[in-house]
């Protein structure tokens, strides 16, 4: 394992972070609350990798990255809006990223696409570097995907 | 005498002739006139003065002149009364009609109109009355008979003025031919009547040849409602305009019934409607249907109305009667039993359901009745006639004191049939004096106080000068000449007579120690020992009085057997407890000997009918045991069957999804909660730990941090349970009894590998300090928890998530749902162009929703968007079109089916407006549907020449 790596953890509580630095140890970890955050420490921090969490239903609507209003206006339904940047504000935050120049990192994106390739082979067009690991694996396979994508550089 | 012409007003001819007389007395004669002899009657004549009355007047010209006057008189009055129609005081009118139909009484018209006048004022007696005179003197006037018809089948009508309504109606239709007030009437009566087929084609055939009517589409949404054929009455809510009075009222109607959908839908009882004038009309029709020999559709009517007054007695009342009528008696009896528990224990109630018992054959209900009718008088004393149903029903069951009781009650404050009381106290004293009569009768076996031969002659006299006492009805002197006596000359029969003297006076126990001394010196006296047996009897000593009568039964005493099978009965108001009293079988089948032995003997009559009536109560006493022991049984296996069934039976997630595919947006979300916040991290935990346990690695830290994640408070755990008590609440809501931990795939597993991690938790705790091992089981206890967890628990959500039902739609599914809408009432004799399709290439897709909701939501927006249109009133056809894409939102790669409808109204619409309140037109309900499956409705803006359109989106069904 490259235990010099810098991992930067997105998400909205604190169980990547903890389980992460339990059982597959080596990096350093870094953790962001939210894409605001995550952009504010890329700025600081040399960030090798980022492990992206996908659902942020526990921060606030205000502090969502994303064009609520043009959901809004797409669905006419602020819950529903407001429900598809929580559900998958960790697109937005990849788009963020991307749009702030950080489209480069390789990211590990917590989600199951397994049925959904389709949508996956299209978010891949937009961004590179993106792969997913969804959360039924062990510490082993976490480990060896770090690996791999550390290695490609 | 002057004739004055058929039909002329009496007084008004008499008036006018006498005028007349005067008039011509006053004119100058030709010749001074022969003054009147007395005795002329008018009329004769002179001899030789042909033509001439005593006036010298032509009277057949007096008798026209009279007639033309009241002739102009009625004419006057009658262009006063129509002059006066036009005129804003209704007052004056019906007093100008009045008066010219006192004048013209036989003037069918002018009662006809008179009537008319009293409906418009709401004096409808007065209206009914007039109308019922126009119909007299004119049969055919079909106009009277139609007012009539209408005026009877207002509300409050009853069963009779419907009947004759309808029969009015029919009538009128064969002089009038099907105008629209006629059908309309005929349409209303058949649907008070509950003829709702009749009624339905009466109200289309209004629609179709006479064109829309607001009323009409009400009447008819409102009969569909009643039907319970929602969509219907919905479709004819809807065809009412905006500009409508009505209008209001037809969108309350529709908000009330899609409350009841959705409450439906949710597992939620209904709203109860307490409109009493509602209820009455149902109760009435469903009277009517009865009486028409149609109990079927009564019970569907009642039923219907149940469903959405669930606790309304008068409806289970009449559902009972319904049921009856039909033939259902056990059916019948449990919904008179709801009547009286919705109603609180109301007196109606329980003496309806008395009656109904007293009315069975056989008598077996009659305690029941008995019971039932005390209850109401219980609850309402002042119920006098209760009395004498009691006295009734005491009398059919054999109580005849009680009877009398209560047949007195009646007498002495009578509220109806006083001879029927006054009968039946005359039978129950006759009755009662007959079972004292045979008591007298001398019996073979009574010890009567015979004289003794060979006792002694002072004991005989001594008798007979008691009895002599007795007969006058002195006790104390008959006591005393036997109490004269020597104690040796005191026989068996003087003691037995001292005995029945005490008794009689109440002194029992004097009576019992005469008794017995009797017994003493002739043990064979089964009266005596009958009588003893009373005694005892009297004073708790039900053992000993047994086996006296046991003796006395042996001596072939008739009674002592009577008396012996009353001992092992319960009284009548114990027949409950007593059919918890199975120990006590074997008695009562002894007793069941003991009158079958008793017949065999060929009693006398009024032991028969004693015997008779034990047996009667001896039967039901056996068949109340008999369902004890049955329900019993039948409980004992019940309990086996439903500790099996609590613990191995229920249904899963896939048969709830299976049978109640409207729970798929519910349960998905739950599903995904248990997938993000149950299972998330347990695969990396677990695995991690079983990793450190299997390497020697430390491992307190790592166990510590699985132990908090799982067990603390809000940990997975806790969250599981949470999700497992929604998941049953869903199930319970659409019907269904889940068994998670069982029956389910997922959960089973998934709660058995937390189980597993449940039993290690203290290990956990300490698992620094496991023994190798000990660290060995606890990791594998950990794998076999993940491989349940996380393996098992996680593919079976992931299979039902994949399950939920997703619907194919494709191109012709749309023109149908198109076309279906286009013939709805509201717009029949519309223009409506055929549906124009802007793009259909993403066609087919499946939609991740059940198919009913899809088609309701696509149905209701394009409705709206045809209702705009035609408001618009555009010149030629109306046009929608339809587009439907996949929509990808660029940034999360999600898609969305987005069915765009447009059209070319040019009202202005906001998305705000689709998702606002409740109300139809904003499509407020359509929108919440949709939420319900991540769906949502948005105003975009018009392509192709049309001004806008409404887009339902959804996600698209992977």
């Amino acid at each position: 394992m490259t235990t010099a790596a810098t991992i930067l953890i997105v998400e909205d509580g604190d169980e990547y972070l903890e389980n992460l630095s339990r059982f597959v140890p080596g990096p350093r970890y870094l953790q962001a609350k939210g894409g605001r955050a995550a952009l504010s420490l890329l700025e600081s921090e040399p960030i090798d990798l980022i492990y992206l969490d996908m659902r942020f239903d526990r921060l606030a609507p205000g502090e969502l990255l994303g064009d609520l209003d043009a959901l809004l206006a797409r669905s006419g339904n602020r819950k529903k809006a407001l429900g598809t940047l929580a559900n998958h504000q960790g697109l937005y935050i990849l788009e963020a990223l991307r749009d702030a120049g950080y489209g480069g990192l390789p990211v590990i994106l917590a989600y199951d696409f397994g049925a959904e390739p389709e949508r996956f082979a299209r978010l891949a067009e937009r961004h590179a570097r993106l792969t997913w690991m969804p959360d039924a694996v062990g510490p082993g396979e976490i480990r060896a995907r770090i690996e791999r994508l550390l290695q490609r550089g | 005498m002057t004739h004055l012409r058929r039909g002329s007003s009496g007084p008004l001819a008499t008036l006018i002739l006498i005028l007349a007389c005067a008039s011509a007395r006053a004119q100058p004669a030709p010749e001074p006139p022969q003054p009147p002899v007395l005795g002329d009657e008018a009329g004769e004549r002179d001899e030789g003065d042909e033509g001439n009355d005593a006036w010298g007047q032509d009277p057949d010209a007096l008798s026209g002149a009279v007639d033309e006057a009241v002739e102009r008189v009625r004419k006057q009055a009658r262009q006063q009364a129509l002059q006066a129609l036009d005129g804003a005081d209704r007052k004056a009118a019906v007093a100008a009609f009045e008066r010219a139909f006192s004048l013209d009484p036989e003037d069918a018209e002018l009662a006809g109109q008179l009537a008319a006048l009293y409906a418009e004022r709401g004096d409808l007696e007065a209206a009914q009355l007039h109308y019922r005179k126009a119909l007299q003197l004119d049969p055919d006037g079909g106009l009277a008979q139609l007012a009539l018809a209408q005026l009877l089948a207002r509300e409050p009508t009853t069963a009779p003025a419907l009947a004759e309504a309808s029969a009015l109606l029919q009538r009128a239709r064969q002089l009038l031919g099907s105008t629209p007030p006629l059908l309309h009437a005929m349409a209303r009566v058949a649907h008070a009547m509950g003829r709702f087929d009749e009624a339905e084609s009466a109200y289309l055939e209004l629609l179709r040849s006479h064109g829309v009517s607001v009323e009409i589409h009400l009447e008819l949404g409102d009969l569909y409602r009643e039907l319970g054929r929602e969509n219907e009455a919905l479709a004819q809510y809807r065809a009412l305009p905006e500009d409508a009075p009505a209008f209001v009222g037809a969108q309350r109607r529709i908000f009330a019934l899609e409350a009841e959908r959705e409450a439906r839908r949710l597992g939620l009882r209904p709203g109860q409607s307490a409109d009493p004038a509602a209820l009455r009309q149902t109760l009435l029709r469903a009277q009517m249907l009865v009486a028409g020999g149609e109990a079927r559709a009564a019970i569907a009517l009642l039923r219907r109305s149940g469903e959405r007054q669930p606790r309304e007695a008068a409806i289970r009342r009449a559902l009972g009667d319904a049921l009856l009528a039909a033939g259902e008696v056990i059916e019948a009896e449990r919904a008179f039993l709801q009547a009286i528990v919705f109603s609180g224990g109301e007196a109606d109630h329980l003496e309806h359901l008395a009656d109904h018992y007293r009315q069975q054959p056989g008598g077996e209900s009659l305690p029941d009745a008995t019971l039932l009718y005390e209850q109401a008088l219980r609850a309402r004393p002042d119920r006098h006639q209760l009395h004498l149903k009691l006295a009734h029903t005491l009398r059919q069951s054999g109580d005849l004191p009680q009877a009398y009781r209560h047949v007195q009650r009646y007498i002495s404050q009578p509220t109806g049939n006083l001879s029927e009381a006054l009968e039946l106290r005359a039978l129950l004293e006759s009755l009662l004096a007959q079972g004292e009569a045979s008591k007298a009768d001398p019996d073979p076996t009574d010890a009567e106080p015979q004289a003794t031969p060979g006792a002694g002659d002072g004991a005989n006299r001594a008798i007979a000068r008691a009895t002599t006492h007795l007969r006058e009805g002195d006790t104390d002197r008959a006591l005393a000449e036997l109490g004269r006596l020597p104690a040796s000359e005191r026989n068996a029969a003087v003691l037995a007579l001292q005995g029945r003297i005490l008794q009689g006076t109440g002194r029992l126990s004097q009576a019992a120690r005469a008794f017995e001394a009797s017994l003493a010196q002739q043990p064979d006296q089964a009266e005596v020992l009958v009588q003893l047996s009373e005694v005892l009897l009297s004073d708790g000593a039900t053992g000993r009085a047994r086996q006296h009568l046991q003796k006395a039964e042996s001596l072939g005493h008739a009674q002592a057997s009577l008396k012996l099978v009353e001992l092992a009965l319960p009284a009548e108001s114990e027949l409950l407890g007593a059919a918890l009293g199975l120990h006590r079988l074997a008695s009562h089948l002894d007793a069941r000997s003991r009158l079958a032995r008793l017949r065999a003997q060929k009693p006398k009559p009024n032991v028969v009918s004693e015997v008779e009536r034990l047996e009667r109560r001896l039967q039901r006493v056996l068949v109340s045991l008999a369902v004890t022991a049955l329900l019993l049984l039948a409980a004992f296996g019940g309990a086996l069957g439903l500790g099996y069934r609590l613990r191995y039976g229920g249904a899963g997630l896939a048969q709830l999804l299976d049978q109640r595919p409207e729970v798929g947006p519910e349960l998905q979300r739950i599903l995904s909660s248990v997938r993000h916040e149950v299972l998330k991290h347990n695969t990396l935990m677990l695995e991690g730990l079983a990793e450190s346990l299997s390497s020697g690695e430390g491992t307190s830290d790592a166990a510590g941090h699985l132990e908090r994640a799982l067990f603390a408070p809000g940990g997975a755990a806790e969250r599981l349970d949470g999700y497992l008590d929604e998941l049953q609440r869903l199930g319970r809501a659409h019907g269904l009894r889940l068994n998670l931990r069982r029956v389910d795939l997922a959960f089973a597993a998934i709660t058995r590998g937390f189980h597993i991690l449940a039993s290690v938790r203290s290990q956990l705790l300490r698992s620094g300090r496991l023994s190798s091992r000990s660290r060995g089981r606890l990791r594998t206890r950990l794998s076999r928890a993940s491989e349940l967890i996380n393996a098992q628990g996680r593919a079976h959500i992931e299979a039902l998530l994949a399950s939920i039902r997703a619907v194919e739609v494709g191109r012709s599914e749309l023109e149908a749902i198109f076309e279906r809408l286009c013939r709805e009432p509201a717009f029949a004799g519309r223009e409506v162009a055929e549906l124009q399709w802007i793009e259909a290439d993403a066609l087919p897709v499946r939609v991740a929703m059940p198919r009913a909701h899809f088609e309701d939501a696509l149905t209701n927006l394009l409705r709206n968007a045809l209702q705009a249109s035609l408001r618009a009133e555009t010149a030629g056809p109306c046009q929608l079109a339809l587009a439907v894409r996949i929509e990808s939102d660029p940034v999360t790669a999600l898609d969305e089916l987005a069915f765009l409808v447009f059209d070319r109204a040019g009202e202005a619409l906001a998305s705000s407006d689709l998702n606002a309140g409740f109300v139809e037109r904003g499509l407020g309900l359509t929108a919440d549907l949709l939420g319900t499956y991540n769906g949502s409705l948005a105003v975009r803006p018009g392509e192709a020449g049309y001004t806008k359109a409404v887009a339902l989106t959804i996600p698209i069904s992977p």
